[in-house]
């Protein structure tokens, strides 16, 4: 615990001076982190509860990804080791995002209506009252990897490497239960579900946090309202109190503080949903389409997750002694098809060798897949490679889907480890 | 603020070394603020209307997303500002090119070797002028605020708290839960030392002069001058301590 924390202050705000050194003591060097530390600067400062090795790439908005070296050790990510990615606090609740200490909330309302012929209000108490399930799923940012792009050309913003990535239990209450019971009666006409948070932009014309889906989308069979994450209501900085989880969907898609359901003819107007969060549909070059090129014709939004797979262990900062060792990692993909192999290869790409796989129960989670093999002194590249039973794999340069907000990377990982 | 020393080694790649891990690492440091007095910010390259960048971009995120990125192609930086426009920076057509061409050149593929080491200095200062372009972004063009989230500097005695009061909050910014003409605040002040001292006592004596701050003045008050600015600067404050310094005068 911190000075600040212990005095009970707001220590969240207080660390936004420090941003840079921040980033400086993350990336763990350690003649910087020495720097770094005289400052003391801390993530668990900026969010209290979080881990204070977590790597920061906006300390104002409070988001951050997991050093692999920690996220490898749990088979659920615990909240203090998930990632954080908001754009906007919900208006007025700044001190709700500097803690991962779920918000103390009696009411909390969503309005469901738009397109309805009986638009109505469900509540927290609502969703508490109804059968709950639970989801064992990824919760994945669609700029998880956006680092790795810039071996073609640089995407904009936090240059994440693989920590944009956890696996966590959500509970709720099925959205399709929701939808009945509260029994608005969609109109004929409506095409979408859109769904709204409570954040707001701080600025005078600021767009809105809001994301449509297709009816018709079977993703939404499975979403719920969740209001717990790993068994304990959720902390706003993860979407508290009520966020709509899609399982399989990239983060943004999963609308953090949700208020508001509404049935549309057509999708929100918002760039966030018109503009940013969108996948091109066909391969773009660096210089030719920019970001404001987007439009819903030639891109869609960053639906479900590739299929991708990452090596846990070893990773470069490991020492490996030569002789028998385990390769180890995760693999997962959008859940509507197992994943059926996952390959490694030690020689960078030249040979593979098959992997054990270990299917999780749930469709949405990740999965454990592991080699015992033999590494001889010397440098050595290690990579790995899945495929699903839709024969969907991994690019091997993942540059090969370039994108300029670099989204969606999932490019067949690369692990240089020095074996003595 | 020292400017960055030399240029900026280009992105890593994809390979997960810890060689790599060391590039991106320097890559950040250099721009990382050189002493206390910088401690508030990061320090992006010296080069014309690099003040824009503070006054236009701190309002949703802070500047690390923009540090991040830099190694872009000259037509991503042009199509990004489209992006941010859409979110809601409202900025003249003469203020876009400017951070256009900018974040082109210093934050672009191809950044100047050595960037230039003398700051601009704007031969003359009119505090108007530096309110209009360093402030407006979130106290508002009629210094009004926005509810809940940015605090009025219109009609707000505050700014007579004590001489140097808002040189301090200039400086330093200030940050935590406050209220401002009775209503509650948690924002982030951000500093805007990087601006001169001239400039910097300009906006103070211009703000206590207009928005109907002066029939606020309890006592009379001598106008803040450039050699107050120099010496507080010497100073430097936690903005949370300025909260605080704050709350002692109240
Ligand atoms: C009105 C709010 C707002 C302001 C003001 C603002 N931005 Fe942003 N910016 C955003 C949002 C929202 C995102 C995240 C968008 C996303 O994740 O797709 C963002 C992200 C970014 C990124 C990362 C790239 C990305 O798309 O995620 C960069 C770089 C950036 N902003 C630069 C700037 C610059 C330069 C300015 C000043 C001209 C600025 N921003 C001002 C809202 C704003
Ligand atoms: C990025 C947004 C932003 C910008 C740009 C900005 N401010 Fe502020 N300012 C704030 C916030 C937020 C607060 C309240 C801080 C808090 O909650 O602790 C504030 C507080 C202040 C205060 C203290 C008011 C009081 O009643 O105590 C002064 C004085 C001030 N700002 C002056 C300025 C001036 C002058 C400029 C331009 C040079 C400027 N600000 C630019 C966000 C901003």
């Amino acid at each position: 615990m911190t000075k600040d924390q212990k005095s009970g202050s707001m220590s969240r705000r207080q660390f936004h001076r420090l941003a840079g050194m921040t980033v400086a003591g993350a990336a763990v060097s350690p003649t910087v982190a020495r720097m770094a530390a005289a400052a003391t600067p801390n993530p668990s400062d900026i969010i209290a509860g979080v881990n204070p090795t977590m790597i920061i790439h906006n300390a104002k908005l409070g988001v951050m990804e997991t050093p692999l070296t920690l996220l490898r050790d749990h088979d659920i990510t615990p909240k203090e080791l998930m990632f954080i990615r908001n754009h906007f606090p919900p208006a007025g609740k700044q001190a709700w995002m500097a803690t991962t200490d779920a918000p103390m909330v009696k009411e909390w309302n969503i309005r469901i209506g738009g397109l309805a012929v009986r638009p109505r209000t469900i509540t927290l108490k609502d969703l508490e009252g109804m059968e709950q399930v639970k989801r064992v799923s990824v919760m994945q940012c669609a700029g998880n990897g956006r680092s790795f792009y810039a071996a073609k050309a640089k995407a904009p913003g936090g240059q994440w490497k693989h920590g944009g990535l956890a696996n966590v239990e959500w509970e709720g209450v099925p959205l399709k239960a929701v939808l009945d019971k509260a029994n608005v009666g969609p109109s004929v006409e409506a095409r979408f579900l859109t769904a709204n948070g409570a954040d707001e932009s701080p600025a005078a014309k600021g767009a809105d946090l809001i994301k449509s889906y297709h009816l018709e989308d079977t993703a939404l069979d499975h979403a719920i309202l969740a209001i717990k994450l790993n068994g304990e209501p959720i902390p706003a900085v993860h979407g508290g109190p009520v966020r709509l989880i899609i399982p399989g969907y990239y983060g943004n898609m999963n609308v953090k503080f949700l208020n508001e359901l509404s049935y549309e003819n057509m999708q929100s107007p918002t760039p966030f949903q018109s503009k940013a969060y969108r996948m091109v549909n066909k391969p773009v070059e660096p210089g030719k389409f920019t970001t404001r090129d987007y439009d819903l014709g030639n891109s869609h939004p960053t639906y479900g997750f590739k299929i991708m797979s990452v090596i846990f262990a070893p990773l470069a900062e490991d020492k490996v002694k030569a002789g028998p060792v385990e390769i180890r990692g995760v693999a997962w993909n959008d859940g509507t098809a197992p994943i059926t192999s996952v390959k490694v290869s030690k020689d960078g790409g030249k040979s593979w060798e098959q992997a054990t796989l270990k299917l999780s129960d749930s469709p949405w989670a990740w999965h454990h897949w592991s080699l015992k093999t033999n590494l001889s002194a010397g440098t050595h590249t290690l990579r790995v490679i899945a495929t699903d039973s839709l024969g969907r794999t991994q690019p091997i340069d993942g540059t090969a889907l370039w994108n300029p907000k670099g989204y969606e990377w999932n490019g067949v990982d690369l692990v240089k480890v020095t074996v003595s | 603020m020292t400017p960055t020393s030399s240029p900026l080694p280009l992105p890593p790649t994809h390979h997960r070394t810890g060689a790599v891990a060391a590039l991106a690492l320097a890559t950040l440091m250099q721009i990382l603020p050189a002493g206390p007095a910088a401690a508030t910010e990061f320090n992006l390259p010296q080069g014309p209307n690099r003040a824009l960048i503070y006054a236009k971009c701190r309002t949703c995120h802070d500047l690390q997303y923009v540090v991040e990125s830099k190694g872009m192609n000259a037509s991503a930086w042009d199509g990004l500002i489209d992006d941010m426009e859409g979110f809601g920076v409202d900025l003249t057509p003469d203020e876009r090119k400017k951070i256009v061409t900018y974040l082109q050149t210093y934050m672009g593929d191809t950044p100047p070797p050595a960037p230039s080491a003398t700051p601009e200095v704007k031969t003359k200062v009119d505090g108007a002028s530096v309110f209009a372009e360093n402030c407006t972004a979130c106290h508002q063009e009629d210094a009004k605020g926005i509810p809940e989230t940015f605090p009025p500097l219109a009609h707000n005695s505050d700014l007579f708290l004590a001489r140097l009061f808002p040189v301090k909050v200039l400086l330093n910014g200030m940050t935590g839960a406050l209220r401002i003409k009775g209503a509650p605040y948690e924002g982030e002040m951000p500093s805007f030392s990087h601006l001169s001292d001239a400039e910097l006592a300009a906006v103070v004596n211009y703000l206590r002069q207009s928005f109907g701050n002066d029939a606020l003045a309890t006592k009379k008050m001598a106008a803040v001058t450039a050699d107050d600015v120099k010496k507080l600067r010497q100073s430097p404050m936690d903005p949370e301590k300025v909260l605080e310094y704050r709350a002692s005068l109240e």
